[in-house]
């Protein structure tokens, strides 16, 4: 598991920004059974920045996600956290490098209170085992303290403070989206992938998240990759693009040039029906 | 060397006798992939049908005749099959497939205890017509019963593939396998042939059952849940979900325990009773090479 | 919103507990040896069961094999604790060390399941577990020389220092004579109280979180930084060491132990008790285990009484079966129409508005109808 660190075989240009980026896809492909879901998708997000991967469905977003974060194997290519090959790695290994995601089709556990789902991202931040926290061992009681800092800040960033004592189940599904975003900012991640943090809930609450996905990215030093369909909410948010469809990269650039490309364009108007749904 | 003389023919008949109690194993294990298909469910309560059919076959052609028997064991296990899907699955808020299937595990319970309270000390007499006899032909010996078993399973194995592939409800198993919420959508009938699926697959274990009762078994006991048991690891070790699986996870689980059986003898007092174990080492060896079973759907997991 | 991990027990539950724990303490000086007996019998599988419902309920993991670790704990504490005889071979050890040798070597065959339980999902877990069943009811049969066989074997008295929980002495408290089975209700119930607060504070804590999570969604466990096999053979080992407890109280009770205790309707019984507390609550596996272990020993006691079982011929039915009838029958009616189980009521009890552990549409696993 650890010998797996290896210097990035074929590292590209960067700008001349300190350092290489927070992540890099080189030539990223994804198969299932024969058919290519991401073929030959590059490109890299800085450091600090919001990035948008967009593009019509079954265009590949989420396997990237996927392939990102070490739940899909790569066909080909490699994908590199802060200039080190990741995609090696199991998908906990990954995680701990302080690679965050949300699940756009929620994953909280709904016995659980909304602190309770909150910490299990505290999961690879602590150490204590079953006995520590079985026996009541101080260090068990030391990092459910220091959780509880970290739990009511992101909390507050997310505006979940009001409902932490409340189970998961019941709330509603606004809420819940609120609580994944919250949940990963929990996990102290360098990276926070979003997978549709939007989807399904209405104009004001995408706008609070937006700022909130913002505030997060200055106050606790993050990079942001999110995939989204609200186009609103890309173009505001975010500070590149790029553009997926059938699986291939067809832009990559800031968000008013995006706007203007004769080949997103065609992509979002043209061949969205014709798509078949992947992911 | 007497014993070496007999090495092949021993050999041949283990062999043999594995093939046709393996066809049962295998009738056994699709009625339980049927199951699966059709519903999610893994079916815990599969034992107490195969039990219950046998059962009934025995009491009833005491007096009225072994066909009779037969058919009255057969539908006892059919209705009782179709009985947990529409009365208790059906009506469970509880609607997981984990919970159904720990669901299926209560019927089990009480169905087993019920009969085994009527069947108490007692063994029950089959009255099958082949009873004890067997065939003898180039030096091998086999019970006619085993016979019997490899041509009825291979038989009914045959008509199954048949519905399977050219009847709608053959369709709706296979579309239903894939995705239920989608063949809900295209308008097969779920409801329907999720109940036909829990009574064929119970009709088949009892069938399965009233063969595994008779010779050289002394004929109906409770512990013949055991032998439903080990037809569990055949379905899972062909791969829950596939048909092609449980025939020859049962014919390889048959064969394997049939050859144990023959030569438990030689491993000393610990071997003894070996023969019933196979099937589980053999599962947890498949399942360390291959988590999905052979011939199992690989679980993609979506996100 | 100050402190939301803090979890403090409304009032009447705090009253509840207290009362009974003072109950239990005070049961030996009042009550006879059949109570006594069922009490330490629901006591011993009490704390197997916690050990289940930690599995089963909170990390997802279908077993049907749990009477084989606490068959391997009672077992082992009597080959090691026991002395050779001219039929079984024993290793002579101190009792406190052959119990907590038990205990260990019951951990490790727990982690040695991890290479079977970390590659399957719950419902072929369930199948490979009843592997497991017949594996160890083979060993229990066949390996004479540390088992004795069928028959069984003897169970040395438990000794720690100066405590003697034999019949070779008598403790005298408050002018009552304390004899094994007084002197055992104390140590089962200590045992209980610190299997349960450390089930409690292990579910709640950093380490039941993700068991929890895993239980929910292995990729969602995973993107959390969390090593899904490593916590699946957790589970397991868990479970083990909660389940040898269990067998070595349960041994130390019985003072023989036997294969038939630990076999598949064993381990299906352990289950049913889980679900009747309600799955994934810790709180709910006690009133289970009392209620599945306790009824075919008071039914057997009141069996003159009840008009189906007394009297002989065919139909009658005997108390095992007459409760296995019963439980059999709440467990089907609890899955079906209350997962809460038996938690629910003791939440009614204490007051709280919802049970504290519920699992959400009972059992674990993905929903066949319902999103």
């Amino acid at each position: 598991m650890t010998a797996l660190r290896q210097p990035l075989a074929h590292r590209r240009q960067t700008p001349a920004m300190s350092g290489p980026p927070e992540l890099e896809l080189s030539g990223v492909s994804v198969r299932f059974g024969g058919v290519n879901a991401v073929s030959q998708v590059s490109f890299s997000v800085t450091r600090g920045s919001i990035h948008a991967l967009i593009g019509p469905n079954g265009a590949g977003k989420s396997s990237c996600f996927n392939a990102i974060t070490g739940v899909y194997r790569l066909a080909e290519g490699t994908v590199a956290h802060q200039g080190e090959r990741i995609d090696q790695l199991r998908a906990a290994r990954i995680a701990r490098r302080g690679i965050a995601r949300t699940f756009q089709n929620l994953v909280l556990p709904e016995n659980l209170t909304v602190a309770e789902c909150m910490r299990v991202a505290r999961h690879h931040r602590n150490r204590a085992g079953f006995l520590a926290t079985g026996l009541g061992l101080p260090r068990a009681r030391r990092e459910e303290r220091s959780d509880r800092t970290v739990i009511e800040r992101s909390a507050e960033l997310a505006g979940v403070t009001d409902i932490l004592d409340e189970r998961v189940g019941p709330l509603p599904y606004g809420i819940r989206k609120r609580v994944e975003f919250a949940r990963a900012l929990c996990a102290d991640p360098s990276v926070l992938l979003l997978d549709e943090p939007v989807a399904g809930i209405n104009d004001t609450e995408s706008a609070q998240l937006a700022h909130a996905v913002r505030r997060a990215r200055d106050e606790a030093d993050l990079t942001v990759l999110l995939v989204e369909h609200d186009m609103n909410f890309v173009m505001t948010l975010a500070d590149r693009v790029t553009v997926l469809q059938s699986g291939r990269v067809i832009a990559d650039a800031k968000p008013d040039e995006v706007r203007a490309d004769p080949a997103v364009i065609a992509a979002y108007l043209g061949d969205e029906v014709e798509e078949a749904p992947r992911d | 060397m007497k014993w070496k003389k007999h090495l092949v023919t021993r050999f041949l008949e283990a062999v043999l006798n594995g093939v046709s109690l393996g066809s049962l194993y295998s009738l056994i294990a699709l009625g339980f992939v049927i199951i699966f298909r059709a519903t999610g469910v893994m079916n815990f309560a599969h034992s107490s049908f195969l039990l219950a059919g046998a059962y009934v076959t025995a009491t009833v052609s005491a007096k009225s005749g072994f066909l009779v028997g037969l058919l009255a064991g057969v539908v006892t296990a059919a209705a009782l099959g179709a009985f947990t899907q529409l009365v208790i699955l059906r009506f469970s808020k509880d609607k997981s497939h984990l919970g159904l299937s720990v669901l299926s595990l209560g019927v089990n319970i009480l169905a087993v205890t019920e009969i085994t309270r009527r069947i108490g000390d007692n063994t029950l007499p089959l009255h099958d017509p082949w009873a004890a006899s067997v065939w003898q032909f180039a030096g091998i010996t086999v019970p006619v019963s085993r016979i019997a078993a490899l041509a009825v399973a291979a038989a009914l194995l045959t008509g199954f593939l048949l519905l399977f592939r050219f009847t709608r409800w053959g369709l709706a198993l296979r579309v239903s396998a894939a995705d239920r919420e989608v063949a809900a959508l295209v308008g097969v009938p779920m409801g329907r042939v999720s109940w036909t699926s829990w009574a064929i697959g119970g009709a088949m274990a009892a069938l399965a059952g009233m063969f595994l009762a008779g010779f050289p078994a002394p004929g109906v006991e409770p512990s013949l849940t055991n032998s439903a048991m080990r037809a569990f690891p055949a379905a899972v070790l062909g791969g829950l979900d596939s048909i092609p699986g449980a025939l020859v996870g049962g014919l390889a689980i048959g064969i394997a325990e049939s050859v144990t059986a023959t030569y438990e003898g030689h491993l000393g007092g610990f071997g003894s009773g070996a023969s019933g174990l196979v099937a589980y080492v053999v599962l947890f060896a498949v399942l360390l090479l291959r988590p999905d079973g052979l011939f199992g759907t690989k679980v993609v997991s979506r996100v | 919103m100050s402190e939301p991990r803090r979890r403090r027990l409304p009032g009447r539950g705090q009253a509840l507990t207290v009362g009974l724990l003072v109950v239990a303490v005070a049961t030996p000086f009042y009550v006879g040896p059949f109570w006594l007996q069922v009490g330490l019998t629901a006591m011993a599988y009490a704390v197997a069961a916690i050990g289940l419902a930690i599995q089963v309920g909170v990390a997802g993991q279908l077993s049907l094999a749990h009477a084989v670790f606490m068959g391997s704990g009672a077992y082992l504490y009597s080959f090691l604790g026991g002395a050779s005889t001219g039929q079984v071979t024993g290793l002579g050890w101190p009792p406190w060390l052959a119990a907590l040798g038990a205990i260990v070597l019951t951990a490790l065959l727990g982690a040695l399941c991890s290479p079977i339980s970390a590659r399957l999902r719950g419902l072929y877990l369930g199948v490979a577990s009843l592997g497991l069943v017949f594996i160890a009811s083979h060993v229990m049969q066949r390996f004479g020389a540390l088992t004795g066989g069928p028959g069984g074997r003897e169970v040395p008295p438990l000794r720690l220092g100066p405590l003697d929980f034999s019949d070779d002495t008598t403790w005298v408290i408050a002018n009552v004579p304390f004899h094994q089975a007084e002197k055992l209700w104390m140590l089962g119930l200590a045992v209980l109280a610190g299997a349960y607060l450390v089930a409690r504070r292990m579910v709640a804590g950093r380490g039941g979180l993700a068991l929890h999570m895993m239980r929910d969604s292995e990729i969602g466990a995973a993107a959390m930084g969390i090593t899904v096999w490593r916590y699946k053979a957790s589970a397991f080992v868990i479970a083990a060491v909660y389940g040898a407890t269990g067998g070595v109280l349960l041994a130390l009770l019985t003072g023989w132990v036997v294969p038939e205790s630990f076999g598949f309707d064993a381990s299906v019984n352990l289950l049913i008790m889980v679900v009747i507390g309600g799955l994934g609550s810790i709180r709910g596996a006690i009133p289970g285990a009392v209620f599945v272990s306790a009824l075919p020993l008071l039914i057997a006691r009141q069996a003159q009484s009840i008009p189906l079982i007394s009297g002989t011929g065919d139909s009658i039915l005997g108390p095992g079966t007459l409760s296995t009838f019963l439980y059999a029958g709440l467990f089907i009616v609890t899955i079906m129409f209350a997962s809460g189980g038996l938690d629910r009521l003791v939440a009614l009890a204490v007051g709280t508005r919802r049970p504290q552990r519920r699992i959400a549409g009972g059992l674990p696993g993905k929903y066949a109808q319902e999103g």
